[in-house]
C-alpha cells in the first residue's frame, strides 16, 4: 500500500514537472507584459504602461487586424471546402478517393518554405489582385486550413452510422432536410474543431505568409518576427496575453454551445481533439 | 384506392450489386394489414427486398406497387412507409420526443397535433416517461420501442422492420414478439418483418416468405410452412428435421445405410430410383428399448446423450451412419441413459421425401451439434 502511494506521489510530481514545462514560458510572458522596462528580457519594476502604448503602435494594432481579418476569412473558407470534402470522401469513396487524400496528406507534408516559394512564383505571374492585399495570404492559409478540415471531417463522418440519414429519408425529410436537421448537427463537433485548428493555424504561420505578403501588408506574427534587433517590448507581451485570453474565451463559448447541445465534458473535450 | 392502402405488388423483381444477383425475380403480393415475414440466412436478398420497399434502394428490373401505386424512381422522402432499423438509427443529437415527432415535423403537421400524437404513440410502446432522454440514455430495449413509436406516429400504410429484434436479449425478444403482433392487429397495419430467426417469423406472421438465393422458396402461414414444406431447405430451415440421403422407392425412401422410409403423406413425390432425401422431425421419433420388430421406419442405435430442456427431453441416438435427435415431451418419455440400446421409430404420415437437390444445405446433421464429445 505504501509502495502504490509512493507511485502514485511520483506520478502526480511528474504531471505537474510536465505542465509546468509547457506553460512556464506562456506565464512568464504574460508577467512580462507588466515590466516596465522596454524589453521583455529583463525585469526591472511592474508597470501597466505597456498595456496603455499597445493601443497606439498602429503598426501593432494594423498587422493584429490583418491577422484577424485573414484568421476569419481562410478560416470560413476552409470550413466550407473541407466540410463538403470530407463529406463527400466519406459517403461517396469512388475510384479517385484515395488519389484524392494523398493530395491533401501533400498539401500537410510539404515543407512551407517550399510552398511559400511555389505560391510566391505563381501569384507574381498572376499578378493583380494576387499581389495585393489580404488576397494571397488568404489564398495560402486556405490550402492548409482546408486540408485539415478535410480529413477532420472526414474521420468524423466515417464513425457516423449512415442509417441515420437513411433514417431521416424514410421520415420524409428531404435530402437538404436530412444534412440540415441530422449529418450537419452531427458532424459540426468535427467541424468546431476543424475550425479552431484552421483558426490557430493561420493566426500562427510565418514562413508561407511572409513570402506571399504584398508590400505593406504584415500579419502580427510577421510583426513580432520582424522587430528589430529582436527586441520585444512588453507591448507585444500584451497583445499575446489578450491572444491567449480571447483564445480561452473562444474555446470556452465553444464548449458551451456544446453543453447546450446536451453533450457531455468526455465529448467536448473530445471535439477540441478533433474526434 | 383506400381499400388497397398497405397492399404490396412486387412483380419479377430483380436486384443486382456488380455481378451477385441480390433479388431474383422475386413475386410476392402482400394484401393489406397483413404481418408478413421475410425469412432466410444471411444475403438470401430479404434485406435487399425492403430496401427496395423503403426506397433506398432501386430493382434493376420488375415493378413494385404500394397501395396500388407504382413507386418506380419514387424517392424514400415521398413513399408512404416508414420503417424500424436494425440497430434502431435514432439520431443521437435529439430527445425522444424529437425522434419520434421528426417525421411528422417533416410533413408539417401542425404543433399542437404533433404533440398529441408523439404522446399518443409513446404510450402505446410504455416510453412516456423517458420522452425527454437522448437515446444514449436508454437500454437497448427502450431504444428499439422508441424506433417502433417514430415509426407508427406516422400511421404508414406499411411499416418495414428490418431485424428489429436482433440486438435483444432472448426473454426481451419474446416480450416484443408479443407485443409487436399485439399492435399490428389493434392498428392494422401491414407489417414486413425481415428476419432470420424462424421462431420470430413462427410467432408473429400471418405468412412467411422464406427465401433462399434472391428468391422465394415457400410462402405460406406458418403451421403450413411447419407441416408442409415445400422443399428440403424449408424443412431443414423451419424448425429441426433429420434427413437421410438415398434413393427414391416411390412411396419413400432406402438411405444410404439402408433403413427404409415408407411415407403415407402425398406430397412431394421424386421419381422412383433419383436420388433423394427423407426428413423426420424430432418431436416425431419415438424411442423404444425393446426391438419394435418392424422392418421400415425403424432405425437401432445407442443412447450418445440426454439433454433436459424442462419440457421435453432430448435424446441424441448413435446410429450407423448418422446422429438422430429425438425430441419427447418430458411426461411419458421413456428414461434411458448413455449407452443404452434404443430403437428409433416413427409414424408413415411424418416422413417427407425431398429431392437431394439441397441436400448440401440442410445435411450439417442437427443432431452433431448437439452430440456430446
Amino acid at each position: 500500500m505504501k509502495k502504490l502511494l509512493s507511485v502514485h506521489t511520483s506520478m502526480a510530481l511528474w504531471t505537474a514537472a510536465v505542465i509546468a514545462f509547457l506553460f512556464t514560458p506562456i506565464v512568464f510572458l504574460m508577467a512580462m507584459s507588466f515590466n516596465d522596462f522596454k524589453s521583455i528580457f529583463k525585469w526591472t519594476g511592474f508597470s501597466t504602461r505597456w498595456w496603455a502604448h499597445m493601443l497606439d503602435n498602429t503598426s501593432l494594432t494594423g498587422s493584429v487586424r490583418v491577422s484577424l481579418e485573414v484568421a476569419l476569412i481562410s478560416t470560413a473558407l476552409a470550413l466550407v471546402l473541407g466540410t463538403f470534402a470530407g463529406l463527400a470522401l466519406a459517403r461517396r469513396p469512388g475510384r479517385w478517393t484515395t488519389g484524392f487524400i494523398g493530395l491533401i496528406l501533400l498539401i500537410l507534408v510539404t515543407p512551407e518554405i517550399v510552398d511559400g516559394a511555389g505560391q510566391l512564383s505563381w501569384f507574381v505571374r498572376l499578378g493583380g489582385p494576387f499581389r495585393e492585399g489580404l488576397m494571397p495570404i488568404i489564398l495560402v492559409h486556405t490550402v492548409f486550413s482546408s486540408a485539415v478540415v478535410t480529413l477532420i471531417v472526414r474521420a468524423r463522418v466515417a464513425g457516423l452510422d449512415a442509417r441515420l440519414e437513411e433514417a431521416a429519408a424514410d421520415l420524409f425529410a428531404t435530402p437538404s432536410r436530412a444534412f440540415l436537421q441530422i449529418t450537419l448537427p452531427l458532424v459540426m463537433p468535427a467541424v468546431l474543431s476543424g475550425g479552431m485548428l484552421a483558426f490557430t493555424l493561420s493566426l500562427d504561420n510565418v514562413v508561407s505568409t511572409s513570402f506571399v505578403s504584398p508590400a505593406g501588408v504584415t500579419t502580427f506574427p510577421n510583426y513580432v518576427f520582424g522587430l528589430s534587433g529582436g527586441i520585444i517590448r512588453p507591448e507585444v507581451a500584451a497583445m499575446a496575453t489578450l491572444f491567449i485570453a480571447a483564445t480561452l474565451l473562444a474555446v470556452g463559448v465553444v464548449a458551451l454551445v456544446l453543453r447546450r447541445g446536451g453533450q457531455t465534458g468526455t465529448e467536448i473535450a473530445a471535439t477540441f481533439t478533433g474526434n | 384506392m383506400s381499400q388497397d392502402r398497405g397492399s404490396v405488388e412486387l412483380v419479377d423483381v430483380t436486384k443486382r450489386f456488380g455481378s451477385m444477383v441480390a433479388v431474383d425475380k422475386l413475386n410476392l403480393d402482400i394484401t393489406a394489414g397483413e404481418f408478413i415475414s421475410l425469412l432466410g440466412p444471411s444475403g438470401c436478398g430479404k434485406t435487399t427486398t425492403l430496401r427496395m420497399l423503403a426506397g433506398f434502394e432501386q430493382p434493376d428490373e420488375g415493378f413494385i406497387r404500394i397501395s396500388g401505386e407504382f413507386v418506380q424512381g419514387v424517392p424514400p422522402y415521398k413513399r408512404d412507409v416508414n420503417t424500424v432499423f436494425q440497430q434502431y438509427a435514432l439520431f443521437p443529437h435529439m430527445t425522444v420526443a424529437e425522434n419520434v415527432a421528426y417525421g411528422l415535423r417533416q410533413r408539417h403537421v401542425p404543433r399542437s397535433e404533433i404533440a398529441a400524437r408523439v404522446t399518443e404513440a409513446l404510450d402505446m410502446v410504455k416510453m412516456r416517461a423517458l420522452a425527454d432522454r437522448k437515446p444514449r440514455q436508454m437500454s437497448g430495449g427502450q431504444q428499439q420501442r422508441v424506433a417502433l413509436a417514430r415509426a407508427l406516429v406516422n400511421r404508414p400504410s406499411v411499416l418495414l422492420l428490418d431485424e428489429p429484434l436482433g440486438a435483444l436479449d432472448r426473454k426481451l425478444r419474446e416480450e416484443m414478439q408479443i407485443e409487436l403482433k399485439l399492435l399490428q392487429s389493434q392498428l392494422g397495419i401491414t407489417f414486413v418483418f425481415v428476419t432470420h430467426d424462424q421462431e420470430e417469423a413462427m410467432g408473429m406472421s400471418d405468412r412467411i416468405a422464406i427465401m433462399l438465393d434472391g428468391h422465394i422458396e415457400q410462402l405460406a402461414g406458418p403451421e403450413t410452412v411447419y407441416e408442409h414444406p415445400s422443399s428440403a431447405f424449408v424443412a431443414g430451415f423451419i424448425g429441426r428435421n433429420n434427413f437421410w440421403r438415398g434413393v427414391s422407392t416411390g412411396s419413400g425412401v432406402r438411405a444410404s445405410d439402408g433403413t427404409v422410409f415408407v411415407s403415407s403423406s402425398p406430397e412431394e413425390r421424386v421419381a422412383q430410383g433419383a436420388p433423394a432425401l427423407a426428413a423426420i422431425r424430432p418431436e416425431c421419433i419415438q424411442l423404444s428399448s425393446t426391438d419394435p420388430d418392424r422392418s421400415t421406419n425403424v432405425i437401432a442405435g445407442t443412447v450418445a446423450g440426454v439433454s433436459h430442456y424442462g419440457d421435453v427431453l432430448q435424446y441424441v441416438v448413435r446410429t450407423a451412419e448418422r446422429d438422430v435427435l429425438a425430441l419427447l415431451p418430458r411426461q411419458g418419455a421413456v428414461r434411458l441413459a448413455p449407452g443404452d440400446t434404443v430403437w428409433c421409430h416413427w409414424d408413415a404420415a411424418e416422413v417427407y421425401q425431398f429431392s437431394a437437390e439441397q441436400a448440401d444445405l440442410v445435411i450439417q446433421d442437427p443432431a452433431a451439434e448437439a452430440a456430446p464429445e
